[in-house]
C-alpha cells in the first residue's frame, strides 16, 4: 500500500471563526487583516514584548529583593570587616587582642584564652555529638521487622525533630537549674564548667547532625538494601560494612557543620561554661568561649580597647564559619 | 501564491529536534493540508509528541533541547515561520503559543478554580478587561460543552472535576484564547470510553472551524476522526495519507512498521 | 575477629537510642514539672489586672506579658522586614537565575544559613556605633535595629524553603502554563507562586519559631529586663527569651525563679507549635504535589 496524494483542493481559504471572536477584534482595536502580528497591538503589543523581552529574568521585584538580599549580606561583611581590620593590622594598645591575658583593669584585652575555649568547646561538643548522632541516626534508620519497638523509634525519630525546634536558651534554662548541680555533687567544683557546656552542646547539635546524616545515608542504604537483604545481611550490618565505609563525604559534613554550631553558639557556653577568662587546664574548669565573651563585654564594658577585642572576635567567628561553610560545599560536591 | 499557501495548515521542512545530542525527530518533512483533523500515528518513542510540540516551540522548555530546520503556519492573516532564520521573522513566544492552543495528554487543569482556570491565560496573557472575562469564559465553557455540568459550581477547585470534565476543561482553556489552530496530544488518551467518545465529537465539530493537528494513540480513533493521516517511525515520517476512507485497522496496523523493533 | 567492632557499634547505637531520648525527656520533663504548675493569667500579668494590663491602662510588673508582647511585635516586625527580600530571593534562584548567579547566591545564602546569630548581633551593634560617629549622634539600639538583624538571621531559611517549593512545582504544570501563552514570570506569579504558597509558608512559620527564639542577636541589640511595653520602632524592648536568661542568671527569689520556670515552658511550646505547624503546612503541600510523602 504506497502513499496516497494529498487530495487537491479546494480548502477554504479562510474557515469560519467562533462568533466570539468579535470581541477580541474589539479587545485588540485591530482587524485580522494585515501584519502577522496585527492583532497585538495597543495593550497587548506591549505587553506580550515585555513578557517576551524579560526572557529569563524574573522581573523588577525579585532582582529588588535579591539586591536587598545580597546588600544586607554584603553590608554585614563590609561593617565586621572594616571595624575589625584596623585592630588587626595596628595591633590595639596593651599587647593588642593577640594576648593570653583578659584584664580589663590593667589595659590587657588579649583573646587568646577565649579563641582556646571556643576550640576546646567546640571539639568537646561536637565528638561526643558526632558520635550519638551517627549511632542514633543508624539505630533510625535500622528498623528491624516484627520488633516491637517499631512505636518507639517512630516516637524518637518526632523527639529529633522537635529537638531542633527547643531553643538554646530553653536548653540552658534546663540544664542551670538541673545539670550544673548534679555535676557539682558528682564531681565538685561550681557545676559551671567545661563539661557541663560540652554536655549540653552536644545535645544541642545533635539533631543538626542525625538530619544531614540520614538525608545523606537513606538513599545509599535504599540502594544497596535488596541485595544485601537478599544476601542475609541486616540492615544494621549493611550500614556498617558497606554504606558507611562509602559516604565519608556525608560523615565529614556532619561533622563539620556540627562543629560549625557548636562553635556558634552563644546562650549555653555563656549561661553554663563559667566565663572565667582563662585556658581550661581540665574538664571541670570554668571556660569562656568567644561568643559568651561577645555577650559579656557588650554588656559590661563602655569602649575603648575591649570593644576592639569585640570586633576581633567576631571577625574570628566569621571566618571560621565562613570556612565551615566553604568546607560543606566541597564535600557536598563531591558526594 | 496566498491562495497555494492557505490549501496547508502547516509545512515542516528538514525539522530536526535532538534532546541532549540524542535525536528525537530526524529531518521531518511534511505538508499537512488544510481542513478536518491532521493525525499523527506511531508507536510510542516514535516521535510524534516531540514534533507536535516543535509547532508551538514548547519542546524550548524542556532542558537540552536543540531544533534545526523550518515550521511554517498558515494561518489566518499570512503564513509565519517559526525558527530563526535568514531573513525571516519570527512571532514572539507568548504569541505563538497565544495563537496555536495545545491539549495535553493527562488533564493539566492548573490548580484554581474552574472559573480561573479558563479566566487566568485570559487575562493574564492576553491582557483582557475584567469586563468582558465572565462573557468569554462562559463562551469557552460552552465551545466545550462543559458549561451545563459547571454552570454552578464555577468557583470550585478545577481539581474536584471528573477526568473527562478535565480534558474538555484544558479544552475551554485553550479555545478561550481564541487560537487560530489546536494542538492535540493524545487528548483522549487518560479517559474512559465514553468520556472519550464525548472528547470525540467536540473535535469533530470544532475541526469545522479551525485547523486541528492531533497525536492519537488509538487507531481506531485516528481512521475515525482523520482527514489526513501522517505515519510516524523512529523519528521519521513515513506514510502521509490524505484519506483514510476504507481503511481498516489492519491496513493501519500494517503502515505502523516492524513491531519487532 | 572482624565482628568484634560491629558488635560494638551494635551496643552503641542501642545505647545513644536509648540515652538521648531519655536526657532530652529528662531536661524538657523537669522544665514543665516546674513550670506548667505556674501557668496561668498570674504567669503572664502578675498582681495587675488582666484586662486593663491588655489593654495597656495598667503596668505589669510581676508577668511576662511585656516580654510576649516585645517577642510579639520583634518577630512581626522582623518577618515584614524578611519575607519580601527572602520569598523574593528564593523565587529568582528557583525560576530565573542563570547557573553563574545560582551559583554565587546560593553560595552567599549558605554562608550566612552557618553564621552564628551572635554574628549578626554584633552586626547590629557595630552599625549603631558606626550611625553614632557620622550621621546620627544620638542613634542606640532598639526594637528596628534588632528586627533588622533578625530578619537576617532568617532569611537563609525563607530562601531554602521559597527554592524548595518552587522547585516542587511539578514540570506538567510549567509545560501547561507555557502552553497557554504565560510568559515565564507571568506563570510565576499567577500559578506557580500559589501553587507553592503553603510550603513557603511553611518556611515562613520556621523562621518565625527562630525569630522568637533567638537571643543571642537581640542581647546586642537592644533588649533590657524590665522595659515594660515596647515603646516604639526605636525604643527598647522585652523579649521572652531574654526574660529567660536574665531571671537565670539573676532571679532574686523563689516567685521569681518559678516565673523562669514558666517562661521557658511557654517558650518551647510556641517553639513546638510552630515546628508542628511548619510540618502539617509542608506535608499537605508535599502530598498535594507529589503524591504520598
Amino acid at each position: 500500500m504506497g502513499d496516497r496524494a494529498f487530495p487537491p483542493g479546494p480548502f477554504p481559504d479562510v474557515p469560519e471563526f467562533f462568533p466570539v471572536r468579535r470581541s477580541c477584534r474589539k479587545l485588540s482595536g485591530t482587524g485580522r487583516a494585515g501584519a502577522f502580528c496585527g492583532r497585538m497591538t495597543g495593550v497587548n503589543m506591549r505587553r506580550c514584548r515585555l513578557s517576551d523581552g524579560e526572557g529569563r529574568g524574573g522581573g523588577l521585584l525579585l532582582r529588588l529583593s535579591v539586591f536587598l538580599a545580597m546588600g544586607g549580606m554584603a553590608l554585614l561583611f563590609l561593617m565586621i570587616a572594616a571595624f575589625a581590620l584596623p585592630v588587626f593590622l595596628h595591633g590595639g594598645e596593651g599587647g593588642g587582642p593577640f594576648s593570653w591575658t583578659w584584664s580589663p583593669g590593667q589595659g590587657r584585652f588579649g583573646i587568646l584564652p577565649m579563641m582556646a575555649g571556643s576550640l576546646a568547646l567546640g571539639v568537646t561538643a561536637a565528638v561526643p555529638g558526632w558520635i550519638m548522632g551517627l549511632c542514633l541516626c543508624c539505630w533510625l534508620l535500622s528498623p528491624e521487622k516484627g520488633s516491637r519497638i517499631g512505636l518507639f523509634r517512630r516516637l524518637t525519630g518526632g523527639l529529633v525533630r522537635v529537638m531542633t525546634a527547643v531553643p538554646t536558651v530553653v536548653y540552658g534554662f534546663a540544664a542551670v537549674f538541673l545539670l550544673a548541680p548534679a555535676i557539682r555533687k558528682g564531681f565538685g567544683g561550681s557545676g559551671f564548667s567545661w563539661l557541663t557546656a560540652s554536655l549540653m552542646l552536644s545535645l544541642l547539635i545533635l539533631p543538626t547532625v542525625v538530619l544531614v546524616l540520614q538525608a545523606g545515608l537513606a538513599p545509599r542504604l535504599q540502594a544497596v538494601e535488596m541485595p544485601g537483604r537478599a544476601m542475609g545481611m541486616s540492615r544494621l550490618e549493611l550500614l556498617w560494612h558497606v554504606v558507611l565505609p562509602t559516604s565519608r563525604g556525608t560523615l565529614l559534613s556532619a561533622a563539620v557543620l556540627g562543629f560549625g554550631r557548636a562553635v556558634g553558639d552563644t546562650m549555653l557556653p555563656l549561661m553554663l561554661a563559667g566565663n572565667a577568662p582563662v585556658a581550661p587546664d581540665s574538664v571541670l574548669s570554668s571556660l569562656r568561649t568567644l561568643t559568651a565573651h561577645m555577650a559579656l563585654v557588650t554588656s559590661n564594658e563602655v569602649g575603648g580597647a575591649a570593644y576592639d577585642s569585640l570586633f576581633m572576635a567576631g571577625l574570628v567567628l566569621l571566618l571560621v564559619n565562613a570556612a565551615v561553610s566553604l568546607c560543606l560545599r566541597r564535600t557536598g560536591g563531591g558526594a | 501564491m496566498a491562495q497555494a499557501a492557505s490549501a496547508f495548515m502547516l509545512r515542516a521542512r528538514d525539522l530536526s529536534v535532538s534532546f541532549f545530542d540524542h535525536a528525537v525527530v530526524h529531518e521531518v518533512n511534511l505538508d499537512v493540508p488544510r481542513g478536518g483533523i491532521a493525525v499523527l500515528v506511531g508507536r510510542s518513542g516514535s516521535g510524534k509528541t516531540t514534533f507536535l510540540r516543535a509547532v508551538n516551540r514548547l519542546n524550548e522548555e524542556v532542558p537540552g533541547c536543540r531544533t534545526t530546520g523550518q515550521v511554517e503556519l498558515f494561518l489566518p492573516g499570512g503564513s509565519m515561520s517559526l525558527y530563526p532564520e535568514k531573513g525571516k521573522e519570527t512571532p514572539a513566544l507568548s504569541v505563538l503559543r497565544r495563537r496555536v492552543g495545545m491539549v495535553f495528554q493527562t488533564p493539566q487543569v492548573f490548580p484554581v478554580s474552574v472559573f480561573r482556570n479558563v479566566a487566568l491565560p485570559l487575562s493574564v496573557a492576553l491582557g483582557c478587561p475584567r469586563a468582558e472575562l465572565e462573557d468569554r469564559v462562559k463562551a469557552a465553557l460552552v465551545q466545550a460543552d462543559l458549561w451545563k455540568e459547571v454552570e454552578g459550581r464555577l468557583f470550585m477547585s478545577a481539581e474536584r472535576l471528573s477526568g473527562g470534565q478535565q480534558q474538555r476543561l484544558c479544552l475551554a482553556r485553550a479555545l478561550a484564547l481564541e487560537p487560530d489552530m489546536l494542538l492535540l496530544d493524545e487528548p483522549t488518551a487518560s479517559l474512559d470510553v465514553r468520556a472519550a467518545r464525548h472528547v470525540e465529537e467536540l473535535l469533530s465539530s470544532l475541526a469545522e472551524r479551525l485547523p486541528v493537528l492531533m497525536v492519537s494513540h488509538s487507531l481506531g480513533q485516528s481512521l475515525r476522526l482523520a482527514s489526513f493521516l501522517a505515519v510516524m517511525e523512529a523519528g521519521r515520517v513515513t506514510h502521509a495519507l490524505a484519506d483514510v476512507k476504507g481503511m481498516t485497522e489492519d491496513d493501519l496496523e500494517a503502515l505502523l512498521g516492524d513491531t519487532s523493533r | 575477629m572482624r565482628r568484634l567492632p560491629f558488635l560494638l557499634f551494635r551496643a552503641l547505637t542501642a545505647f545513644s537510642a536509648l540515652l538521648v531520648p531519655a536526657m532530652v525527656c529528662l531536661l524538657l520533663g523537669y522544665l514543665l514539672w516546674r513550670g506548667l504548675p505556674v501557668m496561668g493569667p498570674e504567669l503572664l500579668f502578675g498582681h495587675a489586672d488582666p484586662w486593663k494590663a491588655v489593654l495597656g491602662r495598667a503596668p505589669v510588673w510581676d508577668g511576662l506579658w511585656p516580654a510576649c508582647v516585645g517577642t510579639f511585635h520583634l518577630v512581626l516586625l522582623t518577618m515584614l522586614l524578611a519575607v519580601f527580600p527572602g520569598v523574593g530571593c528564593g523565587m529568582y534562584l528557583a525560576e530565573a537565575a542563570t547557573p553563574r548567579q545560582k551559583r554565587v547566591i546560593g553560595a552567599a545564602v549558605d554562608m550566612l544559613a552557618g553564621m552564628p546569630s551572635i554574628v549578626m548581633g554584633l552586626f547590629g551593634f557595630m552599625l549603631i556605633l558606626f550611625l553614632r560617629h557620622t550621621f546620627f549622634p544620638h542613634a542606640n539600639t532598639g526594637l528596628l535595629l534588632a528586627a533588622c538583624c533578625l530578619a537576617l538571621l532568617v532569611l537563609p531559611v525563607l530562601v531554602a524553603s521559597t527554592r524548595e517549593a518552587m522547585a516542587a512545582v511539578p514540570a506538567s504544570l510549567r509545560l501547561a502554563a507555557a502552553a497557554c501563552g504565560l510568559s515565564r514570570s507571568q506563570a510565576m506569579f499567577h500559578l506557580f507562586l500559589p501553587a507553592a504558597a503553603r510550603g513557603i509558608l511553611g518556611g515562613v512559620v520556621l523562621a518565625v519559631g527562630r525569630a522568637a527564639e533567638d537571643t543571642a542577636v537581640i542581647l546586642f541589640t537592644g533588649v533590657v529586663a524590665n522595659a515594660g511595653m515596647p515603646a516604639g520602632l526605636l525604643g527598647k524592648f522585652e523579649a521572652l527569651s531574654f526574660d529567660i536568661y536574665y531571671i537565670s542568671s539573676q532571679y532574686q527569689d523563689q516567685q521569681e525563679l518559678l516565673r523562669g520556670f514558666g517562661a521557658a515552658a511557654l517558650l518551647l511550646g510556641i517553639s513546638c507549635l510552630l515546628l508542628l505547624a511548619a510540618r502539617v503546612l509542608e506535608n499537605g503541600f508535599r502530598k498535594k504535589w507529589q503524591g504520598r510523602a
